[in-house]
């Protein structure tokens, strides 16, 4: 970043110590599977969140069971007009990752493909990429984001609802406070590992 | 170009102790660059500009009080010079007195004593030079020239015309344990591959990696059907790969053999340093797996499979790094004794560090960790000892670029350079590195 400021560097400052209490916390595998090997993906977005250029955060998450594969929290590169939108654009690019996932995992298990399941809390984004509707809120929206409608139409992924409250992706969209950001760093699969927990 | 003073520091070669500052204007024309008026060796010695006439090759002038000296141009000058020369005179310097006794503008000479010296050992050397006082770092030496001669890497030659060889370096590395002890010094052979241009000495340098995503993957399928995963690592990987484009490389410092100074080296295999070898590197590889009955994945280009009786082995690539999981323990044993009979490997076991990941593959779970990444990161930012926090960030600040905070005081140690390594500690593994891990 070009010419950083204090502000800047107590955030920076703010992220280490973070990093330096959570020093010994990673993923943890479990080796009984529960069930099915699901593919199970979440994405999520803030609103406007930069400050700067007003473009909006996606945040999306995939699992594996109950382990968590791949994840990516990014700026869109795009200025969202509405929630739905920034909603959308989040969902279309976790949708390109679930696809590819899909893809792997079935080359790695040699079985038939079975469709991810993306989760996404905004229900208006799921009746977009649903139906191709086309109208005045949404066709200003770049036609690479409407991949994800390919994608539902030929079963490629299934989209779900999840109510915000358990929608996992939220802690990759904005910063949380303390409860809320241990509760979600849990369920995701983020644990202590005590040195030879295993052994 | 001012690097051919390292090839002219021990040109006999062999003898650990031989003068490696030969004496300066020892008569070493073969040495001389060719600089155009303005080239950058006359910058880098600060000289006054206009000191010696323009006219084309000036001779040395001993005698003179100027403290810089030309020499007479070796006979290959006229065909020595860049593509972008367009006729300017020409003059010449010898290396020797180039980087002879002097230390780098803007440090201060420094003598060794011998306490001192003893424990540079401990310590990578800059260069050939220094390198060659210590029978450690010759030993080191001796054995990289062993492979790189066992694997036929290079064939002597007459250079051909308008032949620009690369020259070549020495990079010295102490390897340590865990404990931080010395365990062995390692001297690779680089190509300055940075003199290569696209289009001209090479074509396409990409190559493909495993994705994070795809590791993890793997991982998370291996915990949930208890598969065992373990972890091979080829040994000098880059070397393996063969070359398509004619290379041409000077000889190596402190290898030159004696009286075909003036002959160049053709590569067949590669070298490190060069920009195409990953690529290189990569083809062999997959070729070699092709043989062995592998496919590759047409979705994640460093996935390969192979089904066998018992059930199918899984294959991920990493430049040097394989990971081999499987549902059969005797297809692993397999795949490793072959891969042994193709290169020289290491095999490391259980999987337990990939890319900078702390892997444990437990009983009841497989953990992934960045415990010791996240230590280096704090220790280089100063904040080793800080304070823990439980949030990364605080809830309701935004950070603009219009922020009126007064600007950081650049010249005050602080995190600040460890943004970016905070921010990818998910990725934590610098590529193309001559040391693989």
């Amino acid at each position: 970043m070009a010419e950083p400021r204090e502000d800047h560097l107590a955030a920076i400052k703010h992220l280490l110590r973070y990093v330096a209490g959570t020093r010994d916390y990673g993923l943890v595998y479990p080796r009984r599977s529960r069930g099915e090997l699901e593919l199970i993906g979440f994405s999520d977005s803030d609103m406007a969140g930069d400050v700067d250029g007003r473009q909006s955060t996606t945040g999306m998450l995939f699992f594996l069971g109950a382990c968590p594969i791949s994840w990516q929290s990014m700026k869109q590169k795009v200025v969202a007009l509405s929630t739905c939108e920034a909603e959308y654009i989040a969902a279309a690019t976790a949708c390109c990752q679930g696809v590819w996932l899909g893809r792997l995992l079935a080359e790695l298990t040699r079985e038939e493909a079975r469709a991810p399941i993306l989760m996404v809390d905004n229900q208006s984004a799921i009746a977009l990429a649903k139906n191709p509707v086309h109208h005045d809120r949404s066709k200003h929206i770049d036609t690479k984001y409407h991949f994800i409608r390919d994608c539902v139409d030929g079963g490629q992924i299934k989209l779900e609802h999840v109510e915000t409250a358990r929608q996992l992706g939220d802690i990759l969209t904005k910063p949380l406070g303390r409860v809320r950001l241990t509760k979600l760093r849990t369920k995701i699969g983020v644990e202590e590992i005590k040195q030879e927990r295993c052994n | 170009m001012i690097a051919n003073g390292e090839a002219a520091a021990n040109p006999s070669g062999g003898s650990p102790v031989s003068g490696a500052a030969a004496s300066p204007g020892g008569g070493s024309p073969a040495l001389a660059s060719p600089v155009s008026e303005t080239g950058e060796v006359e910058s880098a010695t600060h000289s006054s500009a206009g000191q010696a006439s323009p006219a084309t090759p000036v001779a040395p002038s001993p005698g003179s009080a100027s403290p810089i000296r030309f020499v007479t141009p070796p006979p290959s000058a006229s065909t020595n010079v860049d593509a972008e020369y367009s006729g300017e005179p020409l003059r010449f310097r010898a290396v020797d007195d180039l980087v002879g006794d002097t230390s780098p503008p803007g440090q201060a000479a420094r003598v060794l004593d011998d306490l001192e010296l003893h424990l540079g050992s401990a310590e990578e050397p800059p260069s050939f030079a220094a390198a060659e006082q210590e029978a450690c770092w010759w030993a080191a030496m001796l054995e990289e020239m062993a492979v790189v001669e066992e694997n036929r890497t290079w064939e002597l030659v007459d250079p051909p015309i308008g032949c620009r060889p690369i020259g070549l370096k020495w990079v010295y590395k102490v390897k340590r344990n865990e404990r931080g002890e010395v365990v062995r010094h390692k001297a690779r052979l680089v190509a300055k591959g940075f003199v290569q241009r696209e289009g001209i000495d090479f074509e396409e340098v990409f190559a493909p990696v495993a994705r994070m995503e795809f590791v993890s993957l793997l991982l998370a399928l291996a915990a949930s059907r208890s598969w065992k995963v373990h972890h091979l690592d080829v040994k000098s990987a880059f070397l393996n790969g063969e070359l398509v484009e004619e290379v041409y490389v000077q000889q190596p410092p402190g290898f030159v053999i004696a009286s075909e100074e003036h002959r160049v080296l053709r590569l067949r295999k590669a070298l490190y340093g060069l920009r195409q070898v990953p690529r290189a590197w990569n083809i062999k590889l997959d070729a070699s797996l092709a043989s062995l009955g592998y496919t590759k994945c047409a979705t994640e280009h460093a996935l390969y499979t192979r089904r066998t009786k018992g059930g199918l082995v899984i294959v991920g690539v990493y430049v040097d790094d394989l990971i081999v999981t499987s549902t059969e323990q005797r297809d692993i044993d397999v795949f490793k004794e072959k891969m042994k009979l193709m290169f020289r490997m290491s095999d490391l076991g259980l999987l337990t560090y990939y890319l900078g990941i702390e892997v444990e593959l437990g009983r009841d779970a497989i953990t992934l960790r960045q415990s010791s990444y996240a230590g280096k990161l704090l220790e280089r930012s100063g904040m080793g000892e800080c304070r823990a926090c439980q949030t990364p960030m605080e809830e309701e600040v935004k950070l603009s670029k219009d922020s009126t905070a007064p600007l950081v005081d650049a010249t005050r140690p602080h995190g600040a350079s460890s943004a970016g390594c905070a921010i990818s500690r998910t990725h934590g593994r610098t590529s193309g590195s001559p040391w693989g891990t």
